[in-house]
């Protein structure tokens, strides 16, 4: 298994949040939200795109809106083998934060 | 648009776009938030940042194929290397007729750019209604008021050319033509300066400037600066010293000057004060505007301000009538020195070009090139069954039909530049032909220039793309499973290819027909009966043109040389007998008749042979010959004279005249003009200024240096100035001569690249159906049986060529044999021969191949089914 880079890292966490909702534009928004930067579309499709193929998303359409000249939405979804690697992710993570003491931070 | 941008940047094989969607969504979104303008901002700005990506993207992926398209292009022009060679040959020879023709454009174009004031420099070109031309030679001082009127002109240059002006240095005695300039005419012009101090020099009165062959004619090898130049104007002579070197002025100029001095000699070589005379037209003037100035505000108010200098001149045209009713005679207009070279069909006074001519020549260029591109496209259609299955492979692993595509067009553009790299081989070689036929001095350095290198890629990219388009189209609608089952057919392949070869041969036909009517009608010229005997007739320009003073050298000259057994006769005349210079006006009960008028002397219609038909020549039995004339015929016929002998004539303002003689009538002009009504005098009051002489056709050269010797013993400041009646009249005919020659070459080459590409296409032919004529030849086909198959099918598109072409270049070349007043009866030979030469090469590339095929043995063919 390889280690996700955090673009990926995000987009799966957003995705996890979204649950039923979760399509780029969404995506975005959320992204947004949790990191204050805004995000361009390039980098969320093509993330999307490599975490589908590694097969740790899984997509499907939804149906047409008015809202988006007549497109359809693409629905993202994890899977197992995401959800896995998403706790490894986690597991790492809190393992490396925990020793370290957060006044280091305040200093600055 | 941005939308479809965005479309190109998302391949998304769905056809959903539901990444666009998303795009939409958030625009709505912002739109809401924000309204509209900040919306179409941020999704214009999305877009546009992305576009350098998927070029990055598009180019890395592209090249890989590029590589393998490129590979497999090699491959294929070396497995098939007759068909490349043939398709090289072709496509080189086209390419090296486009660069010529390029290089010819270009030159043509590059005329008087090299001023860096071109664009504020202005030649004042004067009008004339009555006459309906225009000229640049103006009144000497019209500048010099006009630059008192309008201060938008910063300055003048004015040339006054003042022709056969014997030059001497030591014993070096040349004829020149020079220019009387005014001295800021080198700082309005960019000429370049070489030695001296040109520049100050022009400001002197006693100093002249020379370009550096002139000053090399003259010096050699010495240094030329500081040394005295006698100039003889008239019967004065005076001394220029040399101040200044000019560069050779660039062939790319108008104006070319060999000798400069200053304008202020006017008044040294004639009497009365030309520099404000305003009756005689000689100078051109040049203005050199400001930035502010408005030519067009300049040119309108000319008139208005020169008009009151001009009404002596005025006065005079009243006097002979050629006044224009409402309205002015004369007008005056500015043209752009950058005009002058191609946009001057009817203004006279410098060197000028038709740009018709670069039309012609560029649209021969591209029918060889297309003949050469249709070899291309034939022959890749003729492929294609052989390589149906390679496509269909490519088709079948993936390959859109866009690739498809791209791979054709890398190929034809892979066979272009190798081309084209033949090509320029082949120009260079062609360059010295190609400039005397064209009257250029074009060197291979201009090839090498940037903007050339531009438009040579460019040249290899459309013909790679022009050629390549038609096989790709073809063989990218290949239908799939039919090619792999082996059941392929191309149907509609063989209509196309007809066509194509139809139109190459009519191209070659006509060009063909063309040449051959061209080089008959100017056989029909040289050999055309005159009226007078061209043969052994020697000019001789006495280089005088005062009136008494010629007569007196003209008699001196003649009393010395009569003499000599090997002249036969010998006459004078006011202009050349190849010329027309003088021109009188009859009023005919109301109707003008304009006359050539030429001043003879005795024994003139002797010496050029023409014939009387009634009554006598000139002699000095009648002292009242003075007052008297002979005629042409056609002069008897537009007056309607029964009797013409004895009749009297007044022409023009001039007391009338008497009748003596009638001539047959002579052609003294090019026989693209007819005959004018011609008047013969012996007016005493007019110079000769030419002596005719006839001589015997043997020692030739012995007789013309006694005459030269003679002529050096009765004056000193001239040299001897010859040449030969047939000579001269042959020049009247040296732009058709060219023209003959360029169609000649370009038939030769036209005919030459069809040949090849029938050629080309029978070995197609024959190589698909190699088993077809075995199996013919088993079944008991005879050799001629077989051959009639495979050169019937092109022998048959020959005549067919042949027909179309017959009708448009007869009615084409009739047009053209309009241009002269006698024209050859060309009969049907010159449409037959091109068609039975072009039936023949058909014929005999066609059997060549297919003559190997049929003789070979069955059995070789058909041994592996």
């Amino acid at each position: 298994m390889k280690l996700l880079s955090r673009t990926e890292e995000l987009l799966l966490n957003c995705i996890l949040r979204l649950q039923e909702n979760a399509y780029a534009f969404l995506i975005r928004e959320k992204l947004k939200e949790i990191t204050g930067k805004t995000w361009a579309f390039g980098a969320i499709f093509i993330s999307l795109d490599r975490l589908e193929k590694k097969g740790y998303v899984d997509s499907f359409l939804g149906s047409e809106t008015p809202e988006r000249g007549g497109r359809r939405k693409r629905f993202y979804k994890v899977t197992s083998s995401g959800l896995k690697t998403l706790a490894v992710i986690r597991k790492i993570d809190q393992a490396m934060w925990k020793d370290l003491p957060s006044y280091i931070f305040d200093k600055e | 648009m941005a939308v479809w941008l965005l479309k190109r940047f998302f391949p998304d094989k769905t056809g959903l776009y539901t990444q666009l969607g998303d795009i939409d969504e958030a625009f709505n979104s912002i739109a809401r938030k924000k309204g509209d303008f900040a919306a179409q901002a941020w999704y214009w700005i999305t877009t546009v940042r992305s576009i350098p990506y998927s070029i990055m993207r598009t180019l890395c992926w592209s090249s890989t194929m590029v590589r393998n398209y490129l590979k497999i292009a090699l491959r294929n022009i070396r497995k098939y290397k007759t068909g490349s060679f043939i398709n090289v040959a072709g496509l080189s020879l086209g390419l090296a007729f486009c660069v010529l023709i390029y290089l010819f454009i270009s030159d043509e174009l590059s005329f008087d750019k090299f001023h860096e004031k071109a664009d504020s420099i202005y030649s004042i070109v004067i009008n004339d209604h009555f006459y309906e031309y225009s000229h640049r030679n103006g009144p000497v001082p019209i500048a010099l008021v006009l630059k008192d009127h309008f201060p938008e002109i910063e300055s003048f240059a004015r040339l006054v050319r003042v022709i056969n002006v014997p030059v001497k240095h030591n014993d070096n005695i040349f004829n020149e033509n020079i220019y009387m300039a005014d001295a800021e005419f080198l700082e309005i012009f960019s000429f370049r300066p070489k030695k001296g101090n040109p520049g100050a020099a022009l400001y002197s009165d006693n100093s002249v400037v020379l370009t550096q062959n002139t000053a090399n004619k003259y010096f050699g090898n010495e240094d030329p600066i500081g040394k005295v130049l006698f100039f003889t104007f008239g019967e004065r002579q005076k001394p220029f010293v040399v101040d200044g070197i000019m560069e050779n002025v660039p062939s790319n100029s108008s104006i070319h000057f060999s000798i400069l001095i200053n304008i202020d000699n006017l008044n040294f070589i004639s009497s009365s004060n030309s520099l404000d005379d305003w009756s005689h037209r000689s100078a051109q003037s040049y203005l050199l505007l400001n930035k502010q100035a408005n030519p067009a505000h300049i040119e309108n108010r000319i008139l208005g301000i020169v008009k009151p200098y001009m009404s002596a001149s005025y006065d005079i045209r009243k006097k002979y009538g050629s006044l224009v009713k409402n309205g002015e005679t004369i007008t005056y207009s500015l043209q752009n020195l950058k005009d002058i070279h191609l946009n001057s069909s009817n203004i006279y006074g410098l060197a000028r070009s038709d740009i018709r001519r670069s039309y012609i020549l560029a649209g021969i260029a591209l029918l060889i090139l297309l003949i050469a591109v249709i070899n291309f496209i034939n022959m890749s259609i003729g492929r294609a069954s052989l390589r149906a299955r390679e496509i269909s492979v490519r088709k079948m692993l993936g390959a859109g039909r866009k690739q498809l595509i791209h791979q054709f067009w890398i190929e034809s553009v892979c066979t272009a530049l190798i081309s084209i790299i033949l090509g320029l081989f082949i120009a260079v070689l062609m360059l010295p032909v190609f400039n005397t036929l064209s009257i250029k001095n074009l060197t291979v350095h201009s090839l090498f220039h940037l903007n050339s290198l531009v438009v040579f890629l460019l040249l290899i990219v459309s013909v790679g793309i022009l050629a390549g388009s038609f096989p790709a189209l073809v063989m990218a609608n290949f239908n799939l499973t039919e090619v792999l089952r082996g059941k392929f057919k191309l149907r509609r392949k063989n209509l196309f290819t007809k066509v194509l070869i139809v139109l190459q041969f009519s191209i070659s036909i006509f060009l063909l027909v063309a040449s051959i009517i061209m080089s008959r009608q100017i056989r029909f010229l040289k050999n055309y009966d005159l009226g007078f005997d061209k043969g052994g007739i020697l000019i001789v320009d006495l280089q005088e043109r005062h009136n008494t003073r010629s007569q007196e050298l003209f008699k001196l000259f003649k009393e010395s040389i009569q003499s000599h057994t090997a002249v036969k006769s010998i006459s004078g005349c006011m202009s050349s007998p190849n010329r027309t210079d003088v021109y009188g006006m009859i009023d005919n009960q109301g109707k003008k008749i304009y006359v050539y008028e030429n001043r003879v002397h005795y024994d003139y219609l002797k010496t050029m042979k023409i014939n009387l038909i009634e009554g006598r020549d000139f002699s000095s039995a009648f002292s009242s010959d003075i007052s008297s004339v002979v005629v042409n015929q056609k002069l008897v016929n537009v007056l309607g004279l029964e009797q013409p002998i004895g009749k009297t004539i007044k022409i023009g303002q001039t007391p009338p005249v008497t009748i003596i003689g009638v001539v047959k009538d002579f052609h003294y002009e090019s026989l693209k003009e007819e005959v004018q009504p011609v008047v013969l005098n012996m007016d005493p009051t007019v110079g000769l200024f030419y002596a005719v002489v006839r001589i015997s056709a043997a020692n030739i050269g012995e007789t013309i240096t006694y005459l030269k010797e003679r002529w050096e013993e009765i004056q000193s400041v001239r040299p001897f100035e010859y040449s030969f009646l047939d000579d001269d009249i042959q020049l009247f005919y040296a732009d058709e001569n060219r023209w003959n020659a360029i169609v000649g070459y370009s038939s030769f080459f036209t005919i030459l690249i069809a040949g090849m590409g029938v050629f080309g296409l029978t070995l197609i032919t024959v190589n698909n159906r190699v088993k077809e004529i075995g199996i013919r030849k088993i079944l008991g086909a005879s050799l001629s049986s077989i051959l009639k198959l495979v050169t019937s099918e092109f022998v048959l598109l020959v005549l067919i060529a042949n027909i179309i072409v017959w009708p448009l270049a007869w009615v084409v070349m009739n047009k053209w044999l309009h241009n002269f007043a006698c024209r050859v009866d060309f009969g049907v030979w010159p449409l037959l021969i091109p068609g039975i030469i072009t039936t023949l090469i058909a014929l005999l590339t066609s059997c060549g191949y297919s003559l190997k095929t049929a003789l070979a043995n069955p059995a070789d063919s058909l041994r592996y089914e």
